[in-house]
């Protein structure tokens, strides 16, 4: 597969995980947001907030996205970064199963936690 | 002549030139030559010194002697450049270090292998590519191209394959499989060849793990290369290029069509009754 299609990707997730961060964090500064505007909410970060949030389907959702969206992102950026080190041959030629292998892994751990969280 | 020589001469010079035998040494070593300054000198011309008068064993490539053949590229007080195109009064110092082009092998002395260079550059099918074969096995008239079309790729065509570009690039010193900016210049110059057909051919090569999105724009090599080609900028505009054909938003090119033939026109002016008519 050509590389312009990852770096196509990269170029999306980028933006995406942009405006998915900036989701995220005006929710858990959301009583700020809120105080200022003179209206008293429970704070987000609070356990029953935390789990408010974690049992809805839209944020479960939202933050597997987010997840899946960072990692890519994030290891790609890496992986390229990496490729330019002077790895022994066999480390270089599989770099890219190592970076999917830890993509995997962290997905599957951070989703597991998310939904384990939905379903409680 | 001597005293010519004489008054043109200001002062010494220090020559470090790295030496390398292979078949003797083991790693490189600077030598040190004291050579006399003459107005005007290039670093090349001080190498011919040392090479004429003081130590006939130096090897270094040369040919043309003024900017144009690009076989004196090498690094001159850490900078890669050609030795006949710096003077030392540019340098403006009196010891000069000058060592074979990094990110290449070397041969002997100053002399790199520039094998690597070549074989990156024929990878990218540095040639005219055309559907219409027969034409191109037995041309009958020359490919059209407007001045507009020429100036789409006139300044990347400049190239002299000096190699300095890839000797300068940071992602060619960790990397010896990246394509390296000539290459990928000489990708985007016959890609924006109006005469062309080898677009999809060279994109499938240049956007590779190795290739064109390796770059990071540091910009090293536009500022080495001694043409004014900018290989960074044709590495961006080739970026794009390939992100188009991606996206489907590259426009289908027409390839320059033959010239038609000449047309027999009748002189503008009457020919003299004087002139001498074949018998």
């Amino acid at each position: 597969m050509r590389q312009s299609y990852f770096r196509l990707l990269q170029l999306i997730t980028g933006v995406a995980v942009f405006f998915l961060i900036a989701v995220h964090i005006t929710a858990l500064r959301l009583d700020d947001f809120a105080g200022g505007l003179g209206v008293h909410i429970e704070e987000p970060t609070s356990w029953g907030s935390v789990m408010d949030r974690a049992t809805s389907a839209g944020w479960a959702s939202f933050y597997i996205i987010l997840l899946a969206v960072a990692i890519y992102h994030a290891l790609y950026g890496l992986r390229g970064v990496l490729m330019e080190l002077p790895w022994p041959p066999v480390i270089a030629r599989s770099l890219n199963y190592i970076m999917i292998g830890i993509g995997i892994v962290v997905f599957g751990y951070g989703s597991f936690i998310a939904l384990n969280a939905y379903y409680s | 002549m001597a005293e010519k020589e004489k008054s043109l001469t200001m002062g010494k010079l220090t020559f470090r030139v790295q030496r390398y035998e292979p078949t003797r040494d083991e790693k490189t070593y600077l030598q040190e030559f004291v050579i006399p300054f003459t107005k005007g000198m290039t670093v090349l011309d001080g190498l011919n010194y040392i090479k004429e008068k003081l130590d006939n064993t130096l090897a270094f490539r040369v040919s043309c002697r003024m900017g144009i053949c690009g076989s004196c590229g090498m690094l001159i007080n850490n900078f890669p450049c050609l030795a006949c195109h710096i003077t030392v009064e540019e340098l403006g110092k009196d010891v000069i270090e000058i060592k074979s082009l990094p990110n290449y092998g070397i041969i002997k002395d100053l002399v790199p292998d520039l094998t690597p260079l070549f074989e990156k550059h024929k990878s990218i099918r540095p040639y005219i590519v055309r559907s219409d074969s027969e034409e191109m096995e037995e041309p009958t008239a020359e490919y059209t191209q407007s001045p507009q079309a020429l100036e789409e790729y006139l300044q990347f065509s400049f190239c002299v394959k000096c190699g300095l570009c890839l000797a300068a690039c940071p992602t060619s010193a960790t990397d010896v499989l990246f394509l390296g900016p000539q290459s990928l210049a000489q990708a985007y110059r016959y890609c924006a060849d109006s005469r062309d057909e080898g677009m999809r051919e060279r994109t499938a090569i240049v956007d590779s793990g190795h290739g064109v999105w390796l770059c990071h724009l540091a910009g090293a090599c536009s500022e080495a290369c001694p043409k004014g080609v900018d290989p960074a900028l044709a590495i961006q505009l080739l970026k794009r290029t390939v992100l188009a054909q991606t996206l489907r938003l590259q426009k289908k090119k027409e390839a320059s069509p033959i010239a038609p033939p000449p047309v027999e026109e009748k002189p503008k002016l009457p020919v003299p009754e004087f002139t001498a008519k074949p018998s």
